[in-house]
């Protein structure tokens, strides 16, 4: 879970046909992560998403994020003065097998997206009670 | 009549170069941000926030993005020739959680925008839509003149 893999969509890479595509830039999404008890969350800035055009997958030990950002200028005449670009949102992360993947959930609020993952029952720490006899 | 206004870039150009200083500064300030990704600073919501300007015949537009901040906690005040948005972030972590990652940071954020052509304080408009914040600003309409041909009798 803490090894984060950069994951290169567009930058540098030559063969990705993003490259081509009408936004070229896919955005790293800043997120803070947090373990407790019971399980990691990861919590990623992704403003301007839509709730149905995110996607959370997890594959190969890989858990990968995104968040597709439609381009919302069509109606707000012409750019004058940009300061940030709009894009896709994209980020992966590495994690052990000690995540129940099916139970995986998520929520996004205020351009926040907040994803659970519960550790899976074995690597759950367990108190040990010592006896005394 | 197209009114529509070519946007001085003097007030703009002074403008970016100040958020470009503080962009500068806030990279300094926060210990270990680096982003590798061009075109975006690594935290998405700093003390002076960026604004994307867009125009139409009527309108001003301001945008800028604030994943994280409740529409409670956003403040805008406008006049006729300048505009203010501030807020503050406020990150709620797990109380029994430990901190793997932090990218994102608390924050309390204030920029203000001169406006290149006067607009109705009365009729601006925000909206906060996902994390994304709207300004709408009416510009001021200019007062009609008609040239009146004079007849002759």
């Amino acid at each position: 879970m803490t090894t984060e893999t950069n994951n290169p969509t567009c930058c540098g890479t030559t063969t990705d046909s993003m490259c081509t595509v009408k936004r070229p830039q896919n955005y790293r999404a800043p997120v803070d992560v947090f373990e407790t008890e019971a399980g990691f969350r990861v919590l990623a800035d992704m403003p301007g998403a839509r709730s149905e055009t995110i996607e959370i997958s997890v594959e190969d030990n890989m858990l990968t994020i995104t968040a597709d950002v439609a381009d919302r200028y069509d109606n707000l005449g012409e750019m004058r003065f940009q300061e940030y670009g709009v894009g896709d949102f994209h980020r992966s992360f590495r994690i052990g097998d000690g995540i129940d993947a099916d139970g995986i959930s998520a929520t996004y609020r205020d351009g926040v997206l907040e994803v659970t993952l519960p550790k899976a029952a074995a690597v759950k720490s367990r108190r040990i009670d010592i006896r005394t006899d | 009549m197209n009114t529509r206004t070519i946007l001085a870039p003097a007030n703009y150009a002074i403008d970016s170069i100040r958020h470009e200083l503080d962009r500068i500064y806030d990279h300094m300030a926060v210990p270990g941000l680096a982003s590798r990704w061009p075109g975006r600073v690594l935290d998405s919501l700093r003390p002076h926030p960026a604004f994307n300007v867009l125009e139409d015949d009527d309108n001003i537009f301001i945008e800028a993005e604030m994943p994280g901040v409740p529409s409670d906690a956003l403040e805008i005040s406008a006049s006729d020739h300048s505009i203010t948005v501030a807020g503050t972030r406020t990150l709620d972590a797990p109380e029994d959680g430990t901190s793997i990652r932090r990218e994102r940071s608390n924050v309390r954020f204030e920029r203000t925008m001169r406006l290149p052509v006067p607009v109705e304080p009365d009729g601006i408009d925000a909206c906060l839509t996902g994390g994304v914040l709207t300004v709408t600003l009416p510009k001021v309409r200019p007062a009609r003149t008609r040239r009146v041909d004079v007849r002759e009798s």
